[in-house]
């Protein structure tokens, strides 16, 4: 009984990073009360959120409630990685744009190409500037034990465990940083466990995972350490996100080459 | 069929209304603030606190105002201020100024790089370990305002927050360190 509602409970991502994340804004708010920006930067949300909504009804018609969800999670991470007080149209503009990629930008698929918020952030960062701030990560742990379990479902933790490695690396390699404690909590978490592994932009087999991660990692640090003015973690996502027919294709080769290499009787 | 396409018209049209009506209710937040009894007069489109509800800043206090101290030294007019940065905020905090003065900081990170951003004034530096000036005009209106860092510099980056405390221009300067 209590395993098939843990089951049913968590059949479905989506939820339970709508839920996540709305855990993190009310630790947030908790954690910050009484504090200038707490009613600024909850009003941002929703506002992110209702924009989100209403370009997913703009661009997809009657869609689904699956596609609603998305429009919520990509609205709310709009709201939550924008600086509390940004000016509301960069805000509208880089809600919209979110949606607008996801019907326009796809691959032969049928399936976007960019992460939906990562691109209207990046967007608005190329016409006024940085105005990332990440203000939404308000728990490092919260975001790795619910995004952990999360991930845990959609088999996708390969991804962050190669992107923490590789991104930590970067930092010690091209930024000539020490690694101690506060290099280990360096690579952005809450980027990791939400963005990074979105289902629809991100691969699923193991092996690519492992090449998805290693290349945004060491591309964010490259970025921190040449223009840290340009979100690195977002920048790197998109091109990896660019980047997934081509590492299909090396993937493939790998694990075409380990089989044929294998003795005919481990084959089978 | 037909109902189906009713439907998705139906949806798309109420999507792009409420798009539209949301972006008018942003511009109308950023609206120019009405003098007098002119809403005509030019207004400077650089300058914020021309616009009225779009700038979110919190007032200050009567005791903050008769014991605050602008920060750092007047030099030549402008403010010259140190200002450091480091995992997880902003020294000094408060950053105290006067409105409309001319600001200065020498940034320098103690540690990995940080950024700095006042989104009301659209302010954004990069602050390494290398010491940098920036300056920027402080506002008009009093009031309190956040800092944010905008690279981010670790698990803490969202809590790292500061605050400009802008006291009203006739305040008694004594030129000394905050």
């Amino acid at each position: 009984m209590i395993i098939k509602l843990y089951n049913q409970l968590t059949r479905k991502a989506k939820p339970l990073m709508i839920a996540l994340l709305v855990i993190l804004l009310t630790w947030g708010a908790i954690k910050q009360y009484p504090n200038i920006h707490t009613a600024t930067t909850l009003l941002q949300v929703l506002l992110a959120i209702a924009v989100a909504i209403f370009a997913e009804h703009a661009f997809g018609g009657a869609v689904n409630n699956n596609s609603r969800q998305s429009a919520v999670i990509s609205g709310m991470l709009v709201g939550m990685l924008l600086v509390p007080g940004v000016d509301y149209k960069i805000l509208w503009l880089a809600a919209v744009t979110a949606i607008a990629s996801k019907y326009l930008l796809k691959f032969s698929s049928g399936r976007h190409i960019f992460n939906p918020a990562a691109t209207g952030l990046m967007l608005v960062s190329l016409i006024w500037g940085n105005k990332i701030n990440w203000w939404g990560f308000t728990s490092p742990y919260i975001v790795i034990i619910l995004g952990g379990f999360i991930l845990y479902r959609l088999k996708r933790l390969s991804m962050v465990f190669s992107y923490y490695i590789f991104r930590v690396a970067g930092l010690v390699a091209l930024n000539g940083l020490e690694l101690d404690s506060s290099m280990l909590l360096m690579p952005n978490m809450f980027f990791a466990f939400i963005m990074l592994i979105e289902p629809k932009t991100s691969p699923s087999v193991r092996l690519e995972q492992w090449i998805f991660g290693c290349i945004c990692g060491l591309l964010s640090s490259a970025t921190f350490i040449l223009v840290p003015s340009i979100d690195g973690d977002l920048a790197s996502l998109m091109v990896v996100n660019l980047l997934r027919p081509v590492i299909k294709r090396t993937a493939s080769k790998i694990l075409n080459l380990r089989t044929s290499s294998m003795p005919e009787t481990v084959k089978g | 069929m037909k109902t189906e396409n009713g439907k998705d018209t139906f949806y798309r049209i109420s999507g792009i209304l409420g798009l539209l009506l949301l972006l008018a209710l942003f511009i109308w937040l950023d609206h120019p603030v009405k003098k007098g009894n002119s809403i005509t007069e030019a207004h400077n489109h650089a300058d914020p606190f021309q616009h009225g509800a779009g700038v979110k800043k919190s007032e200050i206090s009567k005791t903050e105002n008769s014991t605050l101290k602008p920060s750092g030294k007047l030099v030549n007019g402008k403010r010259v201020v140190e200002y450091e940065a480091f995992q997880y905020g902003f020294a000094l905090d408060p950053l105290v100024v006067k409105s409309g003065e001319i600001v200065v900081l020498t940034v320098k990170s103690r540690d990995v790089k940080h950024g700095m951003m006042i989104p009301e004034i659209d302010f954004s530096a990069d602050i390494t370990k290398k010491p940098s000036q920036v300056s920027f005009i402080a506002p008009a209106h009093s009031g309190k305002y956040g800092i944010f860092c905008n690279v981010y510099c670790g698990a803490g980056h969202g809590d790292m927050k500061g605050t400009l405390i802008v006291l009203p221009k006739g305040k008694k300067d004594t030129g000394h360190d905050h």
